[in-house]
């Protein structure tokens, strides 16, 4: 097998040394950072997001998959130049004021990670304002909102609200998630998207940029 | 009471003497408006009216073209608009789009707000204090914005404009100006569109004072010394005082008066308002008597604001729209309009007389040789264009062309030239075969040349093998009345039936309609489409189109008399109409039975449903009564409610998000009666 698809088995199978000796490698060998970087991490990445969907494994092997990706990332890092980046934009992710559950959040920052966002994660007990301010302060495209409780749901639209009231509600996609959180009730608050797991929201995240 | 309602128009100035009491019409007349100086027209259509009429008169009702006028031709100055707590990242990428694009006059004052008071920083008083002066120096009003204006109660708003108050008490200002605050103007979320709206309204505000003092004096010099009225965008009504104030309110009320005069007329609460033109057909709706409004503001030019106008569905069908055959020998309706040949002929003898000319020789083609070219005007730049077209154009300047003239003028035959780029630019029209030469074959329709049009007609049937020009005729009023048909359908399903607004029709959904209007009596399967609502019709042909189609929806058409003068009636007509919202907000969060009532003044936290709920209903109540007033009602008012409860289901359990209490305060500008029934005036 070759090195590249190396990488992106030793990824999926979350062996964080063997990735980054396996990057370091390639490099010393000269194949292009950015080509380690898409066929090898970010196509491992991919197939974890995809088995993940499909229930056929489960949150710890995401996160240590995750963990083996920024192990070779960080080796890949001096070696991407501008141009070569494959940034997909950026991308403000939260949990909403009074909410301090974050373990759903965490999965989505890595799976847009994943997908090539830089994301900036405001954390947990975000203001709606935050959020917004934020994401035109940096220019990110995407805002990425989850709420666990009911009664925290209210600040979901909050957001929504803040956006009209700046004027840039054309500007940014306000996705929504969490448990409680359904099609309807997006749609009712007027978010762009409701999404039910990290995976796919990457994947709407994508088709908004692209 | 007897009111004068009055109309500047695009092309007249309509006046309508109007018996409020008894909703009869006294008395109508119409001028040539005077665009350049609309008051002329006005004064010349008073002169019009019966004497009597102006004596007894105790209103006047102006609906004006003024300000879209005003926007249109950019005119209005000395506007300036104060935001507050709107970055400069946001002012960038979002100015330009909504018409703020002249920055000398917007300053932007620097300070953090918040939704949450606790979380706001004031701005640096000291600094703005020493800007106003130069800011303000020639401003003939300002407007000042502020983000969440409605959360904070707007008191930044309020502390800005005491502290121009206070410097121009103290001489650094130069002189006293009006200074509107956004929250007073708009109530939506927007910052950058109330600050658009508010900016244009500042620029209007000197434009529409000259217009109403001048009217003003018209009126004393015809004996009127009544009081005045405007009619708003969304087909409100509003004084005189009122209107000084708020002039981009008036944007587009032609469409708003139309809709009011046409209900008054006829006195439907659920009607669809049909005004068929001579290149578009426009719809308006009632419902429950009310106008329904557009969703989003009004945007003229390039500015986009907040002001609710009515809702108008627009599309290509008018007595001019141009009729046309295809090489299959179907006969069609295009979008576009032509001037009618009945009306060309009788303007020039010599497009008769060709006409008659070829229908001697028994011509047939195919291609529309019957129809002529109209030189509008020479193009700016003649070097843009071929020599041809030039030739062409210059050649116009003489009289209009038949097709197979002007293609011989170009030097191309008849198949291969195009004049698409000159009807395209603007410079030259096409005159052929419409609905309105139909109407004057069936005599339904006489103020032109009808033997013009027989003739062409004679042309075209002979051209795809139609037997009579009657056949013609009855094949051209029910693609036209089919169109209608259509169009109305589509309009009933977005408005009432399962479309979302903006949605077009899928096309197994446009055959579906096609068939339901050549099958309603088809036994086997007959889908029929029908509609409480009333046809009211306005515009000219309307009586010759509307019947049968509503006959089809399985409803009414109204034709009312004084449909021309809608609009002036519409002025005189219509009401002073306040909504005032308040939310009431469930935080759960803190316990079970505490709610957030906000309303446009206040934010306060209540114990209880019910008393969170009278809160919210006094609250909104007293400001919608307070702002009527300023508005311009007196005497009796209604007041009703309405309560959207937007709850949701979820996976387990139930979230309720908020409750949304509209209030709405009807009333007039009549003071009250005494029982003698002598006008007491306002």
């Amino acid at each position: 097998m070759g090195l590249i698809e190396d990488i992106s088995e030793k990824l999926q199978n979350g062996k964080k040394k063997d990735v980054k000796a396996l990057c370091e490698q390639a490099i010393a060998e000269g194949i292009p950072a950015v080509q380690i970087l898409n066929e090898g991490l970010l196509a491992g990445m991919d197939v974890i997001g995809r088995k993940f969907k499909n229930n056929e494994i489960f949150v710890p092997q995401v996160l240590v998959a995750a963990r083996a990706m920024n192990a070779g990332t960080e080796v890949l890092k001096p070696h991407l130049s501008g141009e070569d980046s494959t940034s997909k934009g950026k991308a403000v992710i939260g949990t909403v004021k009074g909410d301090l559950h974050d373990i759903g959040k965490n999965l989505v920052k890595l799976m847009f990670e994943g997908k090539g966002f830089e994301v900036i994660d405001l954390g947990v007990d975000v203001e709606p304002a935050t959020f917004i301010q934020t994401a035109i302060d940096q220019d990110a495209k995407i805002v990425g909102c989850s709420a666990l409780l009911t009664t925290t749901m209210p600040m979901l639209g909050e957001v929504v609200k803040v956006a009209e009231e700046m004027g840039v509600r054309d500007q940014v996609k306000i996705m929504v998630g969490g448990a409680p959180v359904t099609k309807e009730f997006a749609e009712s608050i007027g978010a762009d998207a409701y999404t039910e797991d990290a995976a796919s929201a990457a994947d709407k995240a994508l088709e908004f940029v692209m | 009471m007897i009111g004068i309602g009055i109309d500047t128009g695009g092309t007249c100035t309509d006046a309508v003497v109007y018996d409020m009491t008894e909703k009869k019409i006294l008395a109508a007349a119409k001028s040539e408006t005077t665009r350049h100086d609309l008051k002329v027209g006005i004064a010349a259509v008073l002169e019009k009216l019966p004497k009597e009429a102006l004596a007894e008169c105790g209103q006047v009702a102006l609906s004006t073209t003024l300000a879209t006028n005003a926007c249109v031709e950019n005119r209005g100055a000395g506007g300036k608009l104060i935001f507050l707590g709107v970055s400069r990242k946001v002012f960038d990428k979002t100015a330009a789009s909504n018409g703020l694009t002249d920055e000398k006059d917007i300053l932007l004052v620097d300070c953090t707000l918040n939704p949450d008071a606790e979380l706001c920083t004031e701005p640096d008083w000291e600094a703005l204090e020493a800007q106003l002066p130069e800011f303000l120096a020639g401003c003939q009003c300002a407007a000042i914005v502020q983000l969440y204006a409605r959360e904070l109660q707007g008191r930044y708003e309020e502390k800005t404009r005491d502290l121009i108050r206070r410097l121009t008490a103290e001489g650094r200002i130069g002189r006293e100006i009006p200074v509107l605050l956004g929250r007073e103007l708009f109530q939506e979320r927007n910052v950058i569109r109330r600050g658009a709206g508010a900016l244009l309204n500042a620029r209007l505000i000197p434009v529409i004072y000259e217009f109403l003092t001048a009217v003003e004096q018209v009126f004393h010099s015809e004996g009127l010394q009544v009081p005045v009225t405007i009619i708003r965008s969304d087909g409100s009504q509003m004084s005189r005082d009122f209107a000084m104030e708020r002039p981009v309110e008036t944007l587009l009320c032609g469409p708003a008066a139309s809709v009011i005069g046409a209900s008054a007329l006829t006195d439907c609460p659920e009607a669809l308002i049909v005004d068929i033109g001579g290149t578009t057909t426009d719809i308006a709706i009632v419902k429950s008597s009310q106008p329904k409004l557009a969703t989003g503001g009004i945007q003229v030019g390039s500015w986009k604001t907040l002001v609710k106008g009515v809702y108008v569905d627009t599309f290509g069908l008018g007595g001019d729209t141009a009729v046309h055959f295809r090489s299959n020998e179907t006969v069609y309706l295009e979008q576009y309009r032509a001037i009618p040949l009945c009306s060309l002929a009788s303007r020039f003898p010599s497009v008769l007389e060709k006409l008659q000319k070829m229908d001697r020789a028994e011509r047939f083609h195919t291609c529309w040789i019957y129809e002529f070219f109209v030189l509008v005007h020479m193009p700016e730049q003649p070097d843009q264009y071929l020599p041809e077209e030039v030739r062409l154009m210059e050649t116009l300047k003489n009289g209009p062309l038949s097709m197979e003239e002007a293609a011989e003028v170009m030097g191309r035959d008849l198949y291969n030239f195009s004049v698409d780029r000159l009807e395209q630019d603007g410079l030259i029209l096409r005159s052929g075969l419409t609905p309105t030469d139909m109407m004057h074959l069936k005599g339904d329709y006489n103020a032109y040349c009808a033997e013009a049009s027989l003739c062409a007609a004679r042309i075209f049937c002979r051209s795809i093998r139609i037997p009579e020009p009657a056949d013609l005729a009855d094949q051209v009023y029910e693609l036209v009345e089919r169109r209608l048909y259509e169009n109305l359908c589509r309009i009933l399903m977005q408005n009432y039936g399962p479309l979302k607004a903006s949605e077009d029709l899928e096309p197994q959904m446009q055959t579906l309609i096609d068939y339901a209007w050549d099958h309603s009596n088809t036994p086997d399967f007959a889908p029929l489409f029908t509609t409480q609502s009333k046809l009211v019709g306005v515009g000219a042909p309307t009586h010759v189109f509307l019947p049968r189609v509503a006959e089809r929806l399985r409803t009414e058409a109204v034709l009312p008399e004084y449909a021309g003068v809608a609009n002036a009636i519409g002025a005189i007509s219509s009401q002073v109409i306040v909504r005032e919202t308040a939310e009431i907000q469930p935080q759960a969060n803190e316990g079970d039975d505490i709610f957030l009532v906000i309303t446009s003044t206040a934010r306060e936290r209540v114990e209880g449903y019910d008393a969170a709920y009278e809160l919210a209903k006094r609250l909104a109540s007293e400001q919608a009564v307070k702002n009527a007033r300023i508005q311009g009602a007196a005497g009796a008012l209604t007041i009703t409610e309405k309560l959207d409860h937007r709850a949701y289901k979820l996976r387990y359990g139930n979230t309720w998000l908020e409750d949304v209490l509209q209030i709405t305060v009807t009333g007039t500008n009549l003071a009250e009666q005494d029982p003698a029934g002598t006008d007491t005036g306002c």
